[in-house]
């Protein structure tokens, strides 16, 4: 009988006969109802009208080759307001609107008084050491050239000349902490190009220049720059080409499976901070931890990690993508991590933690990634606060026996899981499902409410209660309050309801 | 983007001072007291920067010499030094300088200092005058 009603029911909604109003209760199955708001993170974007991001640093994600990058970032501020004169200075120079156009928008058209003078970013770019790439948009004025700089100092810089009208490049040079040195320009038409250089840099910071052909009063017309961390890549990236202003662009972490490359959807973790150091050129070193603690020590690729004093283990890797770890509980405070054999090792990791999070390059000191904070806003917000609803979300994978958030309300858990693997909410009192899935498979996640019943569904299996429940924000994504119990992993999709439905599922 | 390197003696003048700032809650309900470490300026009325707190607290250099352990191994001895440390990322225009937030008096602020012809960068509480030492430099470093 609740099979052919929720039949019924879901044919009312589907036809419009039933409008998904909030409190409305119904006995349907979510499959039958269309969410009020549903978001699907397979797409590698996260829908602003729903989400809010911040995660105020670098942080790399397996890319849709299968190999570790940065995820999208512009580090250049100001990226295309060369007037404004708190990013760009230019003493010599005059930098007016043009109606040149391109993907960022209008370029702006620099007037150059001859010399070697140029439009440069005022302030520098703080930069760990790594491979960037430094772009630009250019048309051809009168000057016959555009020069691309990225520069440290007199002694530190990077540059190439591009042909305005062809986009030919001429006198390349990388000196001192500049190394590595590709380029290029991608013809968009029109006789505007993409212009780039990509570089391996130990500087520390980076200021961006552009520099006509030095004759007097030539123009050129430039402007969408972009500086982006990344590993591997030598040409400018799609995703980094995000405009800016007073901050730099750090984009969400979307990562795909490096074996089948089938995306895996939004990623959200905490912060944590690598203590390997010169992990780009892993070497014997002793670090200090605090004894008693859980700590995961990991990497990529083949060769022999040797743990000693504090940790005692003997970590031998398989070829990428395998990820070689181990977490231990620390007897000291000094941890000697021997490279017994080097092998392909890449991204050696020793963080705080009783499992090991995404790769945090390093260099010369220990280095902290920020975490992802999500939080939802419009009209997801609007689904989550009414008096009745649901929610249902599917994950491809979990840390296992850890606590955390899929959703929490108001600085409390609304949908998670507990440390013994179950389906929970906090809301009112805990809900564990009896169906305990294995969080390193896929899970669907689901809550049903209303004033004074509950149901949370795991994988099918429902648990309910009759305790009184409205949710209130600020609602997080992945997080309690953005602060903590992270869910450290990813999640595919999300389906928001304006009403209670008998199986979130 | 700009990260200041932050000495507070002790944690609970850094509580302190992070509450005055926006950057610590209270407990409230069923929410812990704790630092917020991250999230858009407290009471910008137009959010346009974001901030991230990495709270290190006592900091460790080697002193030069060496130890073995109990497992026969040779390591450095490493010793703290001065200061409870935290480093404060501010991505987006500096709040203090636009009235939001003001740096509590308990605070030490070094900010990174570039000389003119970019050939060098040092820590400093005082726009440069005086350098502070270079290890500040290993200190929460924020990727």
């Amino acid at each position: 009988m609740r099979g052919l009603i929720a039949f019924i029911g879901a044919m009312l909604v589907a036809a419009g006969a039933i409008a998904a109003t909030p409190g409305q209760e119904l006995l349907l199955f979510s499959g039958g109802v269309k969410p009020t708001v549903y978001t699907n993170f397979l797409g590698g974007a996260l829908d602003p009208a729903n989400y809010t991001y911040s995660g105020p640093s670098l942080r790399t994600i397996t890319g849709a080759t299968g190999a570790i990058t940065y995820a999208p970032n512009n580090l250049a501020l100001y990226s295309n307001a060369l007037s404004n004169t708190l990013g760009w200075q230019g003493p010599s120079e005059i930098v007016s609107a043009s109606a040149v156009s391109s993907p960022a928008g209008n370029l702006w058209q620099v007037t150059g008084y001859g010399g070697t003078a140029q439009i440069q970013a005022v302030n520098p770019i703080s930069v760990q050491s790594g491979n960037y790439i430094l772009s630009t948009y250019m048309s051809a004025g009168t000057s016959a050239s555009t020069t691309l700089i990225a520069f440290t100092d007199g002694a530190d810089y990077a540059l190439v000349t591009f042909n305005a009208t062809t986009g030919g490049a001429s006198a390349p040079a990388a000196i001192g902490g500049y190394s590595n040195l590709t380029y290029g320009s991608i013809s968009l038409g029109g006789g505007l190009f993409k212009i780039y250089i990509a570089f391996k840099t130990t500087v520390t910071q980076i200021y961006p220049w552009l520099r006509p052909d030095g004759v007097a009063n030539s123009t050129m017309y430039v402007g969408g720059v972009t500086l982006s961390a990344v590993t591997y890549e030598t040409a400018p990236r799609a995703q980094d080409q995000v405009a800016t202003t007073s901050a730099s662009f750090f984009g969400p972490a979307f990562d795909y499976s490096p074996t089948t490359l089938a995306p895996l959807g939004l990623r959200i973790e905490e912060s944590r901070t690598n203590l390997f150091l010169n992990s780009n050129a892993p070497a014997t070193q002793t670090i200090t931890v605090a004894s008693g603690s859980a700590y995961s020590v990991s990497f990529y690729g083949t060769g022999v990690l040797t743990l000693s004093g504090a940790l005692t283990q003997v970590m031998t890797g398989s070829a990428y993508p395998t990820r070689t770890t181990y977490t231990g509980t620390t007897s000291t405070t000094s941890l000697v991590v021997t490279v017994t054999s080097l092998g392909t090792m890449t991204y050696p990791q020793v963080e705080l933690g009783a499992f090991a999070t995404s790769a945090i390059p390093t260099a010369a000191s220990a280095v902290t990634r920020a975490a992802d904070v999500v939080q939802i806003i419009g009209p997801a917000l609007v689904a989550l606060q009414g008096a009745g609803g649901a929610l249902v979300i599917n994950t491809p994978d979990g840390i296992a026996s850890t606590a955390s958030t899929l959703v929490s309300a108001n600085g409390a858990v609304m949908l998670g899981k507990t440390a013994g693997n179950n389906a929970t909410t906090a809301l009112a009192s805990v809900l564990s499902s009896s169906n305990t899935a294995t969080w390193t498979g896929a899970n669907d996640t689901g809550l049903s409410w209303k004033a004074s019943a509950g149901i949370i569904d795991l994988n099918g299996t429902k648990t309910t209660d009759t305790n009184t429940r409205t949710p209130t924000s600020p609602f997080y994504l992945g997080s309690t309050s953005g602060s903590s119990a992270f869910w450290d992993a990813h999640i595919k999709s999300i389906s928001y309801y304006s009403l209670f439905v008998m199986s979130p599922q | 983007m700009t990260d200041f390197l932050i000495d507070s003696t002790d944690l609970p003048t850094l509580i302190a001072a992070a509450t005055t700032m926006g950057f610590y809650r209270a407990a409230s309900g069923q929410v812990q007291a704790g630092f917020v470490s991250q999230g858009l300026i407290p009471g910008d009325p137009n959010p346009m920067a974001s901030y991230f707190l990495n709270v290190v607290g006592v900091h460790q250099e080697p002193t030069g010499a060496t130890t073995t352990d109990a497992n026969g191994d040779t390591i450095p001895t490493m010793a703290a030094v001065p200061g409870f440390w935290t480093r404060l990322r501010i991505n987006g225009l500096n709040p203090v300088a636009r009235g939001l937030m003001t740096i509590p008096a308990t605070l030490t602020i070094y900010t990174l200092v570039t000389l003119a012809d970019g050939s060098a960068s040092y820590w400093s509480t005082d726009a440069g005058v005086t350098h502070a030492p270079t290890y500040l430099s290993n200190i929460g470093n924020i990727a």
